[in-house]
């Protein structure tokens, strides 16, 4: 990489090594890709298609089983055993079996398991996001001295009944425990990649029992050591870990004829910021119509972004229009020709009639989000 | 397990170790961020396990293997619960040009639709021709040509104006790992 990309030297051979070097780019998290795991989980899926070639009945999906326990405070650091981590026999299922408590309301979209209470200086960006499996709470801070990154941090709460040190533990590299001192009086600790190391720059993990049972994970990205335990521990116990609703300041009144939000339902980000005379938040709704991705984003009017979100798409993939001091964009990824059932509302510009725009003002924001 | 399961399972972890690195790498770039890059390394990683008696007879496992990751990619996009999020800032992140510049094309990235994005990295960073990056994806020759200009062509847009609001004010994309 040799300085800023010169646009009028953008060529082909300029983009392979721009790209070259953002993949090599030295922010790279550990790997926390997990060979033995995928060996498991494929001997898993062999298996299963074997028994079904042969006719014999259908595995059964079953909630994820808990068992192991969690080594306490004061236990020396320990790995987490392969055969406790992965499970005693089928190995890794993924988040697609834990049974969430309840489906996602479609007519409102994303739902808020935990909730930021302290956060250091300069993290007051806060947002959440929400898959089909799982919700988080997200706050971004400000970049340490000479760090490149921005301190991030993200809430999650395992759905209840969910051990994360026996299944759903996604980070195999992070094998080890450490203990850590109670959080509101709750047992907690450190998951960590190295055994004499509770946190590091890259990525900590904080895990406790919230007083309903759940577990909790916080993660921290980017984050300077010292001082960083007493950090995350502020945080966690400032944490509340209560089911809300998140309200939106946009609603679809009507959707084409088809559209569908696959097994999990639709899907949303939210980005909002402690100031909300600040621009510094959007909010995008995903889903589907036959085959296409169509994403509804809104954000604060500002030139800049104005200038940015209309011209990043192609005229015929995108349609925007500023409401309220919203700049509210239609969008669908997709091949050029719309789907018949996007064409029959007028495509994405006809669409966008169908949006409804409650302004910046989060007093007026619903949660009632889909027809 | 059968001594020949061993033997291929050995043979798999060597195959899965050698690659996992380049792979991962490749879906950072479909991606934008590491943790999602993990995800879809593993589950591509977990797709050649189960077709590996078949994969390790071909040619060019490396081609299924990046065939599988791309398409682990175009799967998790369609989930409507990937979403790419535009957010601004205007504070500069770092005074460092060379990041200025990583950051830049990260965010032009980003911004293309999940089949242009794939093309791009396919045709320019896995250095596949358009043959290659046609099976690759599963489209014609010409969805590869028209995919790629457009993908070019966003990607300069996004650069042009990203150079024009710097020059008339700082304009800076939040960073990765806010998302998941």
């Amino acid at each position: 990489m040799t300085g800023r990309t010169d646009l009028d030297d953008l060529q082909e051979h300029s983009l392979t090594l721009e790209l070259g070097a953002l993949a090599h780019a030295a922010d790279a998290p550990p790997s926390r890709v997990d060979i033995p795991a995928a060996v498991q989980s494929g001997r898993r899926l062999r298996r299963r298609r074997r028994r079904v070639r042969l006719g014999a009945t259908a595995l059964a999906l079953t909630a994820v089983t808990v068992g192991a326990l969690l080594a306490g405070p004061g236990h020396a650091p320990t790995p987490v055993p392969a055969d406790v981590q992965r499970g005693p026999a089928d190995g890794w299922q993924g988040p697609a079996r834990w049974h969430l408590p309840g489906r996602v309301d479609p007519h409102d979209p994303i739902r808020s398991t935990a909730q930021f209470g302290w956060l250091p200086p300069g993290a007051g960006a806060k947002g959440y996001t929400q898959t089909g499996w799982r919700s988080d709470a997200l706050a971004s801070g400000k970049a340490a001295p000479g760090a490149e990154m921005r301190e991030t941090f993200r809430l999650f709460v395992y759905p209840r009944g969910v051990d994360p040190a026996v299944k759903g533990a996604r980070d195999p590299a992070m094998k080890y425990r450490l203990p850590a001192p109670d959080v509101n009086g709750r047992r907690a600790y450190w998951a960590t990649s190295n055994a004499g190391q509770p946190v590091s720059t890259m990525e900590s993990l904080l895990r406790w029992q919230s007083a309903d049972g759940r577990w909790v994970e916080l993660t921290a990205q980017y984050v300077p050591v010292p001082g960083q335990e007493r950090t995350l521990l502020r945080i966690a116990a400032s944490a509340t870990v209560a089911d809300s609703a998140v309200p939106v300041p946009v609603s679809i009144t009507d959707l084409p004829e088809g559209s569908t939000g696959d097994d999990s339902g639709f899907g949303m980000d939210n980005w909002l910021s402690d100031d909300t005379s600040d621009t510094n938040w959007s909010v995008a709704i995903g889903w589907q119509l036959h085959g296409y991705d169509i994403s509804l984003t809104a954000a604060p009017y500002t030139e800049a972004t104005d200038q940015q979100l209309r011209q990043l798409a192609s005229h015929e993939q995108q349609a925007c229009e500023t409401v309220k001091g919203l700049d509210v964009c239609l969008t669908h990824n997709g091949p050029d020709k719309a789907p018949a059932a996007l064409t029959a509302v007028g495509g994405l510009k006809g669409l966008l009639k169908h949006v409804r725009v409650f302004g910046l003002d989060p007093a007026n924001w619903t949660t009632h989000v889909l027809p | 397990m059968r001594e020949t399961d061993t033997d291929e399972d050995e043979e798999f972890a060597e195959f899965a170790a050698s690659r996992a690195p380049w792979l991962r790498r490749t879906a950072y770039l479909l991606s934008g961020d590491w943790h999602t890059a993990d995800d879809l390394t593993q589950t591509a990683i977990t797709s050649l396990y189960l077709h590996w008696p078949r994969v390790r007879r071909m040619e060019n496992p490396d081609g299924y293997a990046r065939t599988t990751l791309v398409n682990a990619f175009l799967a998790e996009r369609r989930s409507p619960w990937r979403r790419v999020l535009l957010r601004f800032e205007k504070e500069p992140l770092s005074p460092v040009t060379d990041l200025d510049a990583i950051l830049d094309l990260r965010q032009a990235l980003a911004a293309l639709p999940p089949r242009q994005r794939a093309t791009v990295v396919l045709r320019y960073y896995c250095d596949l021709g358009v043959e290659q990056t046609a099976e690759a994806l599963n489209c014609s020759l010409g969805t590869v040509k028209s995919q790629t200009a457009r993908g070019l062509e966003a990607l300069r847009r996004a650069l042009e104006l990203r150079h024009h609001h710097d020059r008339q004010q700082p304009l800076h994309p939040v960073t990765e790992g806010n998302r998941t």
